[in-house]
């Protein structure tokens, strides 16, 4: 499964994140070691939304992406993604039946962007953070 | 005499970087006013060989070395520099307050290194910089250098983005 190009990550602010101080819940995903909890929890949390986009080629993760960061607020949210209104609430109706009608709930949103991030991290090629590929 | 000096500090650089034992007197053999309560971070430098123009590469980092010393001083810091390959690891010696001002002084260090490799020389395109937090004990430059490598590894898949940062 091919992960979709991030659409709403800023490459100038993202150039300016530099200090591992600052890369927050990283820190914690990059521990190093092959975790296969990990592993298990993206798809416990997100295996119906990418199966879903797997067989109807559809970007549903993509939507709950930008919709999580932007804190749930629909207009930004379909600006970012450049589709109208209507469509994202046709896709939001689509990632509640997949996820369940409380996915914006505190603990389930949180749970839902760590396991993004860590998708992300896995679906770079790299299941675990291998320091040997960078030694001097 | 100062190719000595360069190649003896490098090897020290390297000793460290690679978590080997490394004496204190080794480090304050080739860094003059090196104390063990100096804090240090770890900055990373990853630049990308040219595809042509490739000959003087080796030339090309100890330049952009010397450089990269030259501006860490200029902020009133040690340092011990490592080049190799495609990156230029720098271990940052400072005195460390309590009110973490040194992210402020490695902000400005890291905005002219942005100047020197990207603007002069590789633009904007190939180069990224990775920063270590602080530690003390020299024992835990290796672990600093893994930092500033995670902090290019989110940098290279692009996921330094607003969430939880």
């Amino acid at each position: 499964m091919m992960r979709k190009k991030s659409s709403f990550c800023n490459r100038s602010t993202c150039f300016k994140k530099f200090f591992y101080d600052k890369i927050g819940i990283y820190q914690i995903l990059l521990l190093g070691e092959k975790n296969e909890y990990v592993e298990t929890f993206i798809y416990d949390q997100l295996g119906p939304v990418l199966e879903y986009d797997a067989k109807m080629n559809a970007s549903l993760l993509t939507t709950l992406e930008v919709y999580l960061k932007n804190r749930g607020r629909k207009k930004e949210t379909a600006n970012e993604l450049f589709i109208v209104r209507q469509t994202l609430y046709h896709r939001l109706e689509k990632i509640e039946e997949l996820l369940g009608y409380q996915f914006m709930e505190p603990a389930r949103r949180l749970a839902l962007e760590t396991a993004i991030l860590a998708y992300h991290i896995y679906q770079s090629g790299h299941t675990h953070f291998n320091l040997e590929d960078y030694q001097l | 005499m100062e190719e000595n000096k360069r190649v003896a500090e490098e090897e020290v650089a390297r000793k460290l970087l690679a978590g080997k034992d490394c004496e204190q007197a080794e480090i304050k053999a080739v860094l003059p006013g090196y104390s063990a309560n100096l804090h240090f971070r770890v900055i990373l430098l990853k630049v990308t060989k040219p595809q042509s123009g490739t000959k003087d590469w080796e030339e090309t980092l100890l330049q952009l070395s010397a450089m990269m010393k030259n501006r860490i001083k200029k902020k009133g810091m040690l340092s011990l520099i490592s080049a190799a390959k495609d990156e230029i690891a720098a271990i940052c010696f400072f005195k460390k307050d309590e009110h973490n001002h040194d992210l402020a002084t490695f902000s400005d260090i890291h905005q002219s290194l942005v100047q020197l490799s990207i603007k002069d020389r590789y633009n904007g395109k190939h180069t990224m910089t990775g920063i270590s937090k602080a530690y003390k004990n020299t024992a835990d430059v290796c672990q600093a250098y893994d930092d500033a490598k995670k902090v290019i590894f989110l940098q290279q898949i692009n996921l330094l983005q607003e969430i939880f940062l």
